[in-house]
């Protein structure tokens, strides 16, 4: 299936664009996505995305169309979603 | 608390707050409600400059106020209650000092001290709505928990580069900070790249969603994540969930 990837705050710096199109297999899950943009982009944003074990760190954030949630929430994607990579921040 | 049990407008502040008791929905009963409110802000830095800033030229009553340190040149290009006179010596002295030059009525609490695990509580008893506006998770997780224990409302407003991001948290009834991020993220760092502007966007979009809350004109960010790029001028406002597993005020801690 094909997504609409959108970058935000350190993610997009890391990226180095603020979006992109990517096919990933249908079935994937949030978590899958995180894995793949990080393996595809490598070096700052891989270590962004994922921990010392290589798994997505649970703090990364996953809006589906505008529905937010950390990446470890389960939820299904489809054909032609809108998918935002959001990290925390705290500017304050 | 009962219309007719709201502190009345001197002649002083019906002229200082005329402009915005014209707004649709607001007038005098709204700004009776702002002279009776107390906000915490903390810390008042960057954001939380602009946010105390405008919550004081809109009439709140008290500002409770927890910010420590020294004046340093670096807080200079975007902490706007800092002057350059004051370099060196406290960040809330001078805070408090430049809030009193635009509003000699406010009722300020000056804290000198970061909000933490050990104060939260009882900084978040002494108001009825917090703006959270720290640097670190650790000052944003403690009045979150402490907001959502006594069941107070709580504007979070963060930035990052050119972009910021704003949301309101309603005790039992939206996603708390915690929802999304329960613990420390180890991405996050202290200093981080950002202009003044973006600071005082986010800080003002802080105070008039305050403003909302306890006026209860308008449509505040309940449940809702805006995000500003300004780099770009792209919105988004996003949907956060509940997550009945949240350690801080999911479905185990209602119980």
């Amino acid at each position: 299936m094909r997504l609409t990837i959108e970058y935000w705050n350190q993610a997009r710096s890391a990226a180095g664009c603020d979006g992109e199109k990517i096919e990933i297999a249908a079935g994937a899950a949030p978590m899958d996505v995180v894995r793949h943009l990080a393996e595809r982009h490598g070096g700052r944003l891989r270590s962004l995305l994922l921990g010392a074990d290589d798994q997505p760190r649970p703090s990364t954030m996953v809006s589906i169309n505008n529905e937010l949630a950390p990446c470890r929430v389960a939820r299904p994607l489809h054909d032609g979603d809108v998918v935002a990579l959001l990290l925390p921040i705290a500017g304050g | 608390m009962p219309a007719d049990e709201l502190p009345d407008l001197t002649d002083e502040e019906r002229a200082t707050y005329e402009w915005q008791m014209w707004v649709e929905g607001f007038g005098e009963a709204g700004q009776r409600r702002l002279k009776n409110a107390s906000v915490l802000v903390s810390r008042v830095g960057g954001v939380g400059s602009a946010a105390a800033y405008y919550l004081a030229a809109a009439g709140i009553g008290r500002l409770v106020l927890a910010h420590g340190g020294d004046v340093r040149p670096s807080d200079l290009n975007r902490q706007l209650l800092m002057t350059h006179a004051a370099l060196g010596t406290s960040r809330i002295a001078s805070a408090e000092k430049r809030l009193r030059e635009l509003n000699p009525r406010l009722d300020i609490v000056a804290v000198n001290d970061q909000v933490s695990d050990a104060n939260a509580s009882d900084l978040v008893a002494q108001c009825e709505l917090v703006v959270a506006c720290a640097p670190r998770f650790s000052e944003r997780l403690a009045m979150n928990r402490a907001a959502v224990q006594q069941k107070k409302p709580l504007v979070n407003c963060a930035m990052y580069d050119l972009q910021g991001e704003l949301t309101c948290v309603l005790p039992g009834r939206s996603a708390c900070l915690a929802c999304l991020t329960p613990e420390e993220p180890p991405t996050w760092k202290r200093e981080f790249p950002v202009f003044g502007a973006v600071a005082g966007m986010i800080g003002a979009m802080g105070a008039m969603e305050a403003i909302k809350l306890i006026s209860g004109i308008g449509e505040p960010l309940v449940g809702r994540l805006l995000m500003v790029d300004l780099r770009t001028m792209v919105t988004r406002t996003m949907i956060i969930a509940r997550d009945p597993q949240c350690p801080v005020c999911g479905v185990k801690t209602e119980r």
